[in-house]
């Protein structure tokens, strides 16, 4: 082959030197201007021709072979159809049963198995499919990273060290006015030192309230509630009738759906969340088979996204199972949207979730996932558990909308107080309470009336319980903002 | 406490509200390249939910050598000759036996009352038979037979004449699964062409979208893979229930 370049300053001069080199039958390839003047790539004719023909002469027998090898494929195709026709299902299954047991004798390697050629001529081609499978060792790779955990990690640390900033940076321009402020808050903290002095002391002076106060925080409400309720409390009430006003005012604060229908009636989606252990399964379960009673299996959906605790698809699924309703499974939003969609035409859609603690990182992901449209979350709390703990489990599953809740446990809490403090202050709608593990036997409508009873039952004597002298103890220290609207 | 039967869902049992068999059909279009080892992670993954399963496999005619229906309808063979109990699943060739039952029978129901009798054992039953045959036992029922196709030249062809038949001839919307052996890819971007053409045809000619399911399988994976066990959920889900006649185990 031969090609040359020619460069010139001017294109004449190099098209002249290319005709030197090549004659008459110069083919000028390529043709552009350098810094240095006109370059000119150029061959002969006949070397273009003695490229052509050497390809031009594979070329043409190549086709027929091509076309040959084509039809063959076809007929081979078509002769394993013919032949995969004649295999049962019987036939296969026993193949496959076969192959199973042979491959568990031999101790032979997946891998040995497909390299070995195929034994018949009979031997169906979807044989081949395996292969494809990648080495074992890649799967790591595809392994999903933890990543939801790590914007959460990532994005908290620098809202921290923000305010402690702006506390040392804003006394250096401005002192008088940091002492303004600490004057400001001096103040507040007296006032509310000496109100608080003052209402105990008239709370003292009154057997009735200190009395009241006492029970109520005996009773496991927070002083914070407590002191809300008795403050507005009217003078004049003797010792019986006070009673009642103050459990009146906690049941008419405490919400219920007692208006609107129970649940299992009522029908819709739901999402149970909450804590690890506090029995969403279990309640789903208990839902679900009251569903089931009233409007027949086919009405009802399970789905759980528990993909986390071991056995917790199992669970619900011997529930289903028990009931004639099949429990799904969904790894991911798209697969609960795509359940959902199926099971549209159901009354009421259980939705079974992974238990999470108010600090894990996980928490965000699970409930981005609920957040679809018609899904209501279901909030299961443990009554038995601390008044810190209710609060911090409430506040951190918050959602927009109506907050549901369904107190579980009920029968094993020694105080109702902490947690019917919580659903008040955090205006929970209680859906209903569950007392008791069977299935579907321990549930019940919630009813504010017999809870607050129950909440205000005397219990018996506890290394916990405050004296009636240790009062003054619960409000010495400045009372924090209250959390939750409360009205008497 | 320790009472043996007394459970915490002993009252969910008393309810007795367990449902009956349910019955999950499979097309066949004759690409058995497909369907069988669709067939075969179906069974497994219902013997590894609990049920008890048998096949109907209606493309393979019943023999003398070879019992099935049609000998378990006349009686002549006793049911164990047919029915292997110390296998996870049944396979009950049916050819003969079905077609002998949708003639016999002027009610769909009084097939699924026959064969719920004869296979009272067994928790879910599956039919593995041709469009023609399905449309004639399921029409009307509602449910959604399962079709596949595969790589197979002319699958997505036979495959379209099953669906026509069944969306057609009985108002049966069938589910479209297909196997992919790569286990790796987690996004669906790319469909078979023959599943892709299928799904257009359908939409085209027939004004039906046809949702395809892609079931990756995993040769390493001893047990069935998750999507098989989601696509057999989905099923049970659409599944035609049976009349349970009598107060039998729970499945």
């Amino acid at each position: 082959m031969n090609f040359q370049r020619f460069t010139a300053p001017t294109s004449r001069e190099a098209l002249a030197k290319a005709r030197l080199a090549f004659g008459d039958s110069t083919l000028i390839l390529s043709n552009r201007s350098t810094a240095s003047g006109v370059e000119v790539v150029a061959t002969a004719e006949d070397t273009l021709t003695a490229l052509d023909r050497p390809q031009a002469s594979q070329r043409a027998p190549a086709a027929p072979q091509t076309r040959a090898a084509e039809s063959r494929n076809q007929i081979e195709d078509d002769a394993t159809q013919l032949s995969m026709s004649t295999l049962s299902f019987q036939d296969y299954v026993r193949e496959r049963m076969l192959r199973r047991r042979h491959d568990a004798m031999t101790g032979e390697t997946q891998e040995q198995v497909q390299e070995r050629p195929p034994v018949q001529a009979q031997a169906p081609r979807y044989e081949a499919a395996p292969v494809a499978r990648p080495a074992p060792t890649r799967a790591p790779v595809a392994w999903p990273p933890v990543a939801p955990s790590q914007p959460i990690r990532t994005m908290a640390p620098p809202a921290r060290p923000a305010p402690a900033r702006a506390a040392t940076a804003a006394p250096a321009p401005a002192v008088s006015q940091g002492i303004v402020d600490e004057l400001q808050a001096m103040k507040s903290l007296i006032e509310d030192r000496f109100n608080t002095l003052t209402w105990l002391g008239q709370a003292r002076q009154s057997p009735i309230q200190s009395n009241l106060m006492h029970k109520l925080i005996r009773a496991g409400y927070s002083p914070t509630l407590a002191r809300t309720i008795l403050e507005r409390m009217p003078e004049e009430l003797d010792a019986a009738t006070s009673v009642r006003w103050v459990m009146s005012i906690l049941e008419r604060n405490l919400k219920t759906d007692a208006t609107t229908g129970s649940l299992h009636e009522e029908g819709g989606i739901y999402a149970l969340v909450g804590s690890t252990g506090v029995g969403k399964t279990t309640t789903a379960a208990k839902l679900a088979g009251l569903c089931a009673q009233n409007f027949g299996p086919a009405s009802v959906g399970l789905i759980t996204l528990d993909t986390y605790r071991v056995g917790a698809h199992d669970q619900l699924r011997t529930y289903g199972r028990m009931m004639g309703v099949v429990a799904h499974l969904a790894h991911d939003r798209a697969a609960l949207q795509d359940l959902l969609g199926l099971l549209a035409n159901k009354k009421m859609i259980l939705i079974d979730t992974t238990g999470l603690a108010p600090s894990d990182p996980r928490k965000q992901s699970m409930l981005d996932v609920l957040d679809l449209p018609g899904v209501n979350r279901l909030l299961v709390l443990n009554a038995g558990g601390h008044g810190d703990t209710l609060d911090d489990v409430v506040s951190s599953f918050k959602s927009r909308g109506v907050q549901q809740a369904i107190l579980s446990k009920i029968d094993e809490a020694a105080k109702l107080g902490p947690v019917l403090d919580a659903t008040i202050r955090h205006q929970l709608v209680l859906r209903g309470v569950t007392m008791g593990q069977k299935v579907p036997e321990d549930w019940e409508q919630a009813d504010a009336a017999k809870l607050i009873r129950m909440s205000m039952r005397a219990p018996t004597k506890s290394a916990f319980d405050p004296k009636v002298a240790d009062l003054g103890f619960f409000f010495t220290q400045s009372s924090a903002p209250q959390t939750g609207r409360f009205d008497a | 406490m320790l009472d043996g039967d007394l459970n915490q869902a002993a009252g969910l049992q008393g309810l007795a509200l367990q449902s009956g068999q349910r019955v999950l059909a499979l097309a066949s279009h004759g690409n058995q390249q497909g369907e069988l080892p669709l067939l075969w992670n179906l069974c497994a993954s219902l013997v590894d939910f609990g049920f008890p399963v048998v096949v109907l496999d209606a493309t393979t005619p019943e023999s003398t050598e070879n019992p099935g229906l049609a000998q378990l309808l006349s009686q002549s063979v006793w049911p164990e000759e047919v029915l292997d109990e110390s296998a996870a699943w049944s396979v009950v060739p049916a050819a003969r036996g079905l077609q002998q039952l949708s003639l016999q029978a002027n009610a769909q129901t009084q097939v699924m009352t026959s064969l719920s009798r004869l296979f009272s054992a067994f928790g879910v039953l599956v039919i593995y038979a041709r469009a023609e045959v399905l449309s004639q036992l399921l029409a009307g029922s509602g449910m959604a037979p399962l079709l596949t196709v595969s790589s197979v030249k002319m699958s997505s062809v036979t495959a379209y004449q099953a669906l026509k038949h069944l969306l057609h001839n009985a108002g049966l919307r069938p589910t479209l699964a297909h196997l992919s052996s790569d286990p790796i890819s987690k996004t669906i971007a790319t469909l078979p062409a023959a599943v892709k053409n299928l799904q257009d045809c359908a939409m085209t000619f027939l004004d039906y979208r046809l949702d395809s399911i892609t079931v990756r399988t995993s040769a390493a994976q001893d047990g069935p893979s998750d999507d098989i066990n989601r696509l057999v959920l989905r099923l049970l889900e659409q599944a035609m229930p049976l009349q349970r006649h009598h107060a039998g185990r729970v499945y």
